[in-house]
């Protein structure tokens, strides 16, 4: 093992937050052209090391160490020396493209005002240049693409813009943190393909950062882990994330391979708990488009209804027609007998059914601390509100009642739909619509929501309305699910029926893009066809790294190939049984 | 096609807003009782025959709406009519009164502006020099302090005290005293917008691609808090054309408000007609034009496709 001295170098990193140490020791290494993978829940610190690098940590953290980018020690410099590293030598990508980018300026002005300039370049040739990395993304038409703004792109297509910026000013240590947490669940696996074959054939160093196994598997050559701010783990990608020494991340990994939850079959009662006939809703006033199309549904009390479906898909437009917040055009909702759209009955309906939302900065007051928040609900029941109560509450979800006189943005983002849960639970519902609540939740997280909910469904006699993308998570939860597209329901039936005979293609492709470990064969059917059609997202991108006729650059440089394996195919390989031999 | 369409839509419910304005104010000013005769009287000029032979001769003894119908026949081939007062036609007083009441107007925005955007942006890049004091300061002031009694402190200081300046028919005290209050009602949502705007997430990208403090300031963070400033700044404009009045009283500028004012003591109704009704299509106009430019600062109000 040649020794070569790093590209950017981590030692005894340490930040304290208002006297709280959030980051403990960190000591890292990153080769040049090597990516760097790095996992942890929310709240774990990841993202602080990050911001650490280019310099941008928030002010009230403080951070003390030393970050070496080559021979520069980036903790000591000064803000004009930090803007010779950021984007020139470290770029960064975040992970909500939406917000990321300056709303109202051109693709074209916001990559140019970073293109690394070249001599004798002039006006027309920069654009040239700015063309040619929007096309390098993917993206089509990229001369048109100059002009468009961001809000006239889809989430996948402003990530890729984001990369092309990023790249523009062609630096050598690319950030990329939770690059496709914001996004789709079939657009995230063509965002990694693409910042892994852009690593690779520009042999750029990578520090990708998720709480996804699946995706830092695929990503990465080498991994660490991290855990309430300390570095428990690194080593190889496929050493640790299948040998994993260290507890923690025995339980992460265990915890991703399967959902912990049993199944669970109730005895649901007679009584129909939401009735929908021929539902349809409409947006817009003349040009009205229809974003639901005659949905008719049963859900007895006491059981759970999963709703499947990318984003678009209307399932969200469906959850908001149950709680009464949008009116259907035509079509009955019935909530325990209750028009959700009726004013009289409304109090009532609100006591009966709560909505736990998807996005969740945007669901609680940043002006009220958490205490305020989950009063709220108590008082309108002429409950009193102290503290022991809303501590209780708080307990009930597994968070501190210390974290009451916090505001929302103190608290992780994990934490935060836990007190969404929470607000919603006071009102002691017996109907419960969650939206997602737990697609931007890390997979130890994720199954103690979903344990929570299945519990509290189970004591309570809940009736649950679950919506998400991933399958597996239905299958755990969920007695019925309903598979939808474009506004209209594809399919419906049990769980079992869904899962063992899926009539609609479109399942088998939602079945196949959350299956990602349970696809054992994918080696031997795809890499026999490379081109097979990229629908299959996930499976499909594994299956391409491993395919014998991918671009000639990947073969890694020579001086760092004895350092790290390209793993490209370790997706396949979360299942040791399946691991195609990649050396 | 549909963009042009919808512009015109606008302007159409423009047009209409001005037209029921000429309408009612028409109907209003002659619901109170007493007209011109009645000033006229007051001076002792005209005895009771005289009196009446003057207003049929005006026309006012007419029916409130056989007189609109009248001035409307007029107006519509440009003739508003002549003073009852002077006898001089309403549009050459009007045409002296304006451009008295633009350059007061357009002086104190382009101040205000200027200070109140220049204050905030100096305020978020220069925290230490706690300017944001400052910018609560003139808001406060804004709205606490009459303009009026700056006026008279103004002329009382630096013009018989100190006699800097004149009295009659000078700029920089109005201005400056309006401009203040531009400033302060400019200054501080701006400042709050602009702090808001720190935190965004494409400020953070830009920090990222390593560009300069005073770039990311000017391009990223000033341009998206614009439309904001756009849509106040129409406000207070509509608001300065009819309301630097007394400032135009205390220095003695013969402007819009000054005319609006004499007129609705004398009961010209002509002149008062024509004043509202152009005070009237001035905000109407500061009203598309602010819309346009909004639509210019923030490509998302028209571009919302794909």
């Amino acid at each position: 093992m040649p020794l070569i001295s790093p590209l950017l170098s981590i030692r005894n990193l340490c930040a304290d937050h208002r006297g709280t140490r959030v980051l403990h020791d960190i000591n890292l290494d990153i080769q040049a052209g090597q990516s760097l993978g790095l996992i942890g829940e929310s709240g774990s610190g990841k993202s602080l090391t990050a911001l650490a690098c280019v310099g941008l940590l928030p002010w009230e953290i403080a951070a003390v160490g030393s970050i070496r980018y080559r021979d520069i020690e980036l903790m000591r410099l000064n803000e004009p020396g930090w803007r010779d590293v950021r984007g020139r030598k470290i770029g960064m990508v975040f992970q909500d493209p939406m917000t990321s980018l300056n709303p109202i300026m051109t693709l074209g002005t916001q990559i140019l005002e970073i293109l690394k300039p070249r001599n004798d370049d002039n006006r027309k040739q920069r654009r040239h240049r700015a063309a040619l990395l929007l096309e390098e993304v993917g993206l089509p038409d990229p001369g048109e693409m100059l002009k468009r703004y961001p809000f006239e792109l889809s989430g996948g297509q402003q990530q890729r813009a984001m990369i092309a910026m990023t790249l523009a000013a062609e630096p050598e240590l690319l950030i990329a943190d939770e690059p496709t947490t914001a996004l789709d669940v079939t657009t995230q696996a063509q965002i990694l393909r693409l910042l892994r074959d852009i690593q690779q054939r520009r042999q750029m160093a990578m520090l990708f950062i998720s709480h996804d196994l699946d995706a830092v598997m695929a990503m990465s050559d080498r991994v660490a882990v991290m855990y309430k701010g300390r570095l428990v783990e690194q080593g190889l990608a496929r050493e640790v994330l299948h040998a994993p020494r260290q507890p923690y991340t025995q339980a992460l990994v265990a915890a991703h391979t399967a959902l912990a939850l049993a199944p669970i079959s109730p005895i649901p009662g007679e009584e129909i708990a939401l009735a929908l006939d021929g539902v349809c809703v409409d947006y817009g006033r003349w040009h009205s488009k229809r974003a639901l199309h005659d949905v008719s549904l049963r859900v007895r009390a006491g059981t759970t209804l999963g709703i499947a479906g990318e984003s678009g898909s209307g399932k969200s437009t469906l959850a908001q027609a149950v709680m009464g917040l949008l009116a259907p055009s035509a079509g009955s909702i019935r909530v325990l007998g209750m028009d959700p759209r009726d004013k009289r009955t409304r109090q009532a309906f609100t006591r009966a059914c709560q909505y736990v939302f998807q996005d969740t900065s945007g669901s609680l007051n940043p002006r009220r601390t958490l205490m305020q928040t989950l009063a709220e609900p108590l008082l309108t029941q002429g409950l009193p509100a102290d503290p022991a109560r809303c501590g209780a509450m708080l307990e009930e979800v597994g968070l501190e009642p210390a974290l009451l006189q916090r505001f929302p943005h103190q608290i992780s983002g994990g934490q935060r739909q836990r007190v969404v849960i929470a607000r919603a639970l006071a009102m002691q519902p017996r109907i419960l619509v969650c939206d997602e609540p737990v697609s931007a939740l890390d997979a130890t997280v994720r199954n103690q929501i979903l344990s929570l909910l299945t519990n509290l469904r189970d004591r309570h006699g809940l009736t649950l309305v679950f919506i998400g993308h991933d399958l597996n998570v239905m299958r755990s939860m969920a007695d019925d699910i309903l598979v939808m597209r474009k506004g209209s329901v594809l399919e419906h039936g049990s769980v079992k029926e869904i899962f063992s005979q899926p009539r609609h293609p479109y399942t088998r492709e939602l079945l196949a893009a959350s299956n990602l470990t349970e696809t054992p064969d994918t080696t031997n059917s795809v890499a026999a066809h490379p081109h097979a059609p990229r629908a299959r997202s996930q499976t499909d991108f594994s299956a391409r790294g491993a395919s014998p006729n991918q671009t000639p650059n990947n073969a890694f440089n020579p001086s760092s190939s004895n350092t790290v394996t390209p793993n490209s195919c370790a997706l396949v390989s979360l299942l040791p049984a399946s691991a195609p031999a990649t050396t | 096609m549909n963009a042009f369409l919808s512009y015109g839509a606008q302007f159409g419910r423009q047009l209409i807003s001005v037209a029921v304005i000429a309408l009612s104010l028409f109907l209003l000013v002659r619901a109170a009782p007493g007209d011109i005769t009645d000033y006229y009287a007051a001076r002792g000029d005209y005895d009771a025959t005289a009196l009446a032979a003057l207003r049929t001769d005006l026309g006012l003894d007419q029916s409130s709406i056989i007189q609109f119908q009248r001035w409307l026949t007029h107006a519509a081939q440009g003739d508003f009519g002549e003073s009852m007062r002077y006898g001089s036609p309403v549009s050459s007083m009007l045409a002296e009164a304006l451009p008295h009441t633009l350059r007061l107007a357009a002086l104190s925005l382009a101040f205000g502006l200027a200070l109140g955007i220049g204050l905030a942006i100096l305020a978020l890049a220069c925290p230490r020099l706690r300017l944001h004091t400052l910018i609560e300061g003139l808001n406060i002031w804004s709205i606490a302090v009459p303009s009026f009694c700056l006026g008279v402190l103004g002329i009382l200081i630096f013009s018989i005290w100190l006699k800097w300046l004149p009295i009659r028919g000078q700029m920089l005290l109005p201005v400056i005293i309006l401009g203040l209050d531009v400033a302060g009602q400019i200054g501080k949502p701006l400042y709050e917008e602009l702090k808001e705007m720190t935190r965004a997430g494409f400020v953070r990208t830009a920090r990222a691609k390593g560009l300069s403090t005073w770039r990311i300031t000017w391009r990223h963070i000033l341009p998206n808090c614009l439309s904001h400033v756009i849509a106040l700044s129409g406000v207070i404009l509509g608001g300065l054309v009819g309301g630097a009045l007394t400032m135009e009283a205390l220095f003695a500028h013969p402007g819009l408000g000054g005319l609006t004012l004499e007129a609705i003591r004398s009961r010209d109704y002509p002149v008062i007609q024509i004043a509202v009704m152009v005070l009237a299509a001035f905000v109407v106009l500061v009203n598309l034009t602010a819309a346009a430019l909004q639509r210019w600062a923030d490509p998302r109000l028209t571009r919302r496709t794909a």
